[in-house]
């Protein structure tokens, strides 16, 4: 939850960019997640994934909240458990190598 | 004559009120087990209210610190340690030692925590109450003696210990001390091993509803697929609007995925 400000943030300067933000949420029903995302105004798109033992969560092994994975635009995770200003860097550096590629 | 009397009098009430009424004294009822329940009971109770009235939102950080350095904890030490001494070489005198360790390594005090640690480990190495210890010692003592001393005891309960779950807990926590995010590459060899073997002894044994079989073979699967450099393994959700999607529907893009929650406390399993 603390890291919501700075994901919007985020999201709003890349909007224009190959970039996306998922989160997969533990929360529980989708029902209670849409109101969530409404009170929180949070706009990108959820994974439903229910409880801390939800399926995508048990096959990712995660046992911590939150877990981040940054994954480039071939599909490799790059980076892991950064956050804020380091996110930044993070995806930043992947848009710089993906503008160089082409 | 009368000043004998008085004397004597004034010494009872002394003795009386240093041996005779004293909190402690006053608690003991029931079987060392019980108390040892109530005692813990207390020690949350008073630490859950001690935060809840001093731990306001407005506070800066000074005041923090403050409220933070006068928690409560070191007063119930010697509760559980007459307790431990009461009852010792048993269940209940392990579970005693395990929270005295636990509170001192909250405060620090590295020296205590470690004959504390040695006594549960002479003491009472036999009882199976040390199947709770490995967490404590992955992360309240290992952070504070270092992380070479934390899976030296569980190398001691692993090869020691004569109950299987005690054995299978302490081979756990080896495993993931070695898998950590900050483990080096030769570090995660050896916690492969030590999960092969945890799945190969003890896989059928579940201590918290999962079967350390399902535990390990998640820790196997992000080290073979969850690393740094690796593709990421797809994976097929519902978003919220009901609609499906893959992960691999964003590739072309940079991509972030957080696994969050409303209660993102951090959990072991």
């Amino acid at each position: 939850m603390a890291m919501i400000p700075h994901e919007k943030a985020l999201v709003k300067r890349l909007e224009k960019e190959p970039f996306a933000l998922i989160g997969i949420n533990s929360d529980g029903s989708v029902e209670k997640l849409r109101e969530i995302l409404k009170t929180r105004e949070i706009n990108w798109r959820q994974a439903v994934d229910e409880s801390t033992e939800g399926p995508l969560a048990t096959r990712w092994n995660v046992s911590g909240w939150p877990t981040i994975y940054v994954i480039d635009a071939k599909g490799v995770i790059r980076y892991r458990d950064v956050r804020e200003a380091q996110m930044d860097e993070a995806v930043d550096a992947l848009l710089a190598e993906l503008k160089t590629a082409k | 004559m009368n000043e004998m009397i008085r004397r004597a009098a004034w010494l009872t009430l002394v003795l009386a009120l240093a041996f005779g009424l004293t909190p402690t004294q006053a608690q003991q009822k029931g079987t060392p087990a019980e108390r040892l329940e109530a005692l813990i009971e207390r020690v949350h109770t008073t630490t859950n209210d001690y935060y809840r009235k001093n731990l306001k939102k407005d506070l800066t950080e000074e005041e923090r610190d403050e409220v933070m350095k006068h928690r409560p904890g070191l007063e119930f030490l010697a509760e559980f340690e007459a307790l431990a001494v009461e009852a010792k070489g048993s269940d209940v005198s392990a579970k005693a030692r395990i929270e005295e360790l636990s509170i001192y390594c909250d405060f620090q005090k590295k020296e205590d925590a470690q004959k504390t640690l040695d006594l549960l480990l002479t003491e009472t190495m036999q009882s199976k109450a040390l199947e709770d210890l490995p967490p404590t010692l992955v992360y309240a003592y290992g952070p504070m003696a270092g992380a070479d001393r934390a899976k030296a005891a569980l190398q001691t309960m692993l090869d020691k210990s004569e109950h299987k779950e005690v054995k299978a807990s302490a081979l756990f926590s080896l495993a993931t001390m070695s898998c950590g995010r900050r483990s080096t590459a030769e570090q995660k060899v050896e916690g492969r091993k030590y999960f092969e073997r945890l799945i190969e002894e003890f896989g059928d044994l579940a201590p918290h509803g999962r079967t350390y079989r399902e535990s390990a073979e998640a820790f196997l699967f992000e080290l073979d697929h969850l690393q740094i450099g690796m593709v990421a393994p797809d994976f097929e959700s519902i978003d919220e609007n009901g609609t499906k999607f893959k992960l691999s529907d964003y590739r072309g893009k940079v991509l972030v995925i957080d696994f969050w929650g409303n209660c993102e406390a951090p959990a072991w399993r």
